[in-house]
């Protein structure tokens, strides 16, 4: 931006936000949280976390 | 509101470009059609407040309106060439069309507060959003009282609104202080970052500050106001985040649980402490 800002400089920002926005911001505004269950969290995991069914399982219990 | 739908941009004319330095330049834009129904005229907004500017092609972005409400007939938008969407702003001249969503956000706390001062510290282009409050409290100069301005730039060629800077100098009740970071030939004016001009305010800590710039000279300015004794609440800034729908939908610009197109993007150092968010 015009006065050198960028909120998502390097690339873990911008995923760190990515996951932020549909997780953390959509669940404080609307109570539920932004995920559609696409499954690309998982595709591009390479540490076999699982995020979809953890993401599906925090927001059951909440 | 300029536009009578949310999301369709109205279409304006560059009535001028003027060069302010050499990636940074001045557009003066009025309506292409008058207004009708309940789209407004080209001063109907506040101080602080921002648009979505289209370029048909490139796309969007957010832009402080930098004239004041007061002068009709049109709006002034300053633009740096920093992306996408300002490079193609770039390339257009005067009679070319773009497009406005807006005016968003809200404004500076300063037309309810008669007959008080105020401090403006800018930072290189932070200077074009203070542009609007400076010069709404210069036109209506019977309504406030002694205003000062600390300017900072990189260079003499990085300073913008030169020649409004010489003549809000001239106003009386205003007093202005210039600097750049390191010496120059034929520059004799003051020579260090803004936050060394600080000290010409050091009495004024009950009165409120408005500071805008580049992040790490907000960063630092507000420290140095905060150790001479000004209050949170009295210290107020800009954030600024990559926009989207300008209305506070998308979420985009979400950030300490505010929007920052609608909630701000004026906060009071207050207000972004409570966000926990880090300036």
């Amino acid at each position: 931006m015009a006065g050198g800002n960028n909120p998502v400089r390097t690339s873990a920002e911008m995923v760190k936000r990515k996951y932020q926005h549909k997780l953390v911001q959509q669940i404080d505004e609307f109570g539920t949280s932004g995920c559609v269950g696409c499954g690309r969290c998982n595709l591009a995991c390479v540490g076999n976390v699982n995020w979809l069914e953890n993401i599906i399982k925090i927001e059951r219990a909440g | 509101m300029f536009n009578t739908n949310l999301f369709i941009p109205r279409a304006a004319i560059i009535e001028n470009v003027q060069n302010l330095t050499y990636d940074t330049r001045l557009y003066r834009l009025r309506f292409k059609n008058k207004s009708k129904g309940n789209s407004s005229a080209e001063n109907d907004y506040r101080p602080g407040q921002f648009v979505q500017v289209s370029v048909l092609g490139a796309g969007e972005a957010p832009i402080s309106i930098c004239s004041s409400p007061s002068q009709k007939g049109c709006f002034e938008l300053c633009v740096r060439d920093v992306g996408l969407v300002t490079r193609a702003l770039a390339s257009l001249k005067k009679g070319d069309e773009l497009g406005i969503r807006g005016p968003y956000g809200n404004s500076f706390p300063i037309e309810e507060l008669h007959g008080r001062d105020f401090i403006f510290i800018a930072g290189g282009i932070g200077l074009a959003p203070l542009r609007s409050a400076i010069n709404y409290v210069v036109d209506n100069k019977n309504d406030y009282g002694r205003v000062t301005i600390l300017y900072g730039a990189r260079t003499k060629e990085d300073i913008v609104f030169a020649s409004e800077l010489d003549k809000w100098s001239r106003q009386d009740k205003l007093d202005v202080f210039t600097t750049i970071d390191h010496p120059q030939d034929g520059w004799t004016g003051n020579v260090g970052v803004v936050t060394t001009l600080i000290d010409k305010i050091k009495n004024q800590s009950k009165v409120k500050a408005f500071v805008c710039g580049p992040p790490i000279m907000i960063h630092f300015t507000i420290k140095e106001l905060l150790d001479a004794g000004w209050a949170q609440q009295d210290i107020i800034t800009t954030l600024e985040r990559h926009m989207k729908c300008g209305v506070g939908k998308c979420g985009h610009c979400y950030i300490g649980g505010k929007y920052v197109c609608t909630d701000g993007p004026v906060f009071t150092y207050a207000q972004i402490n409570e966000m926990a968010v880090e300036v």
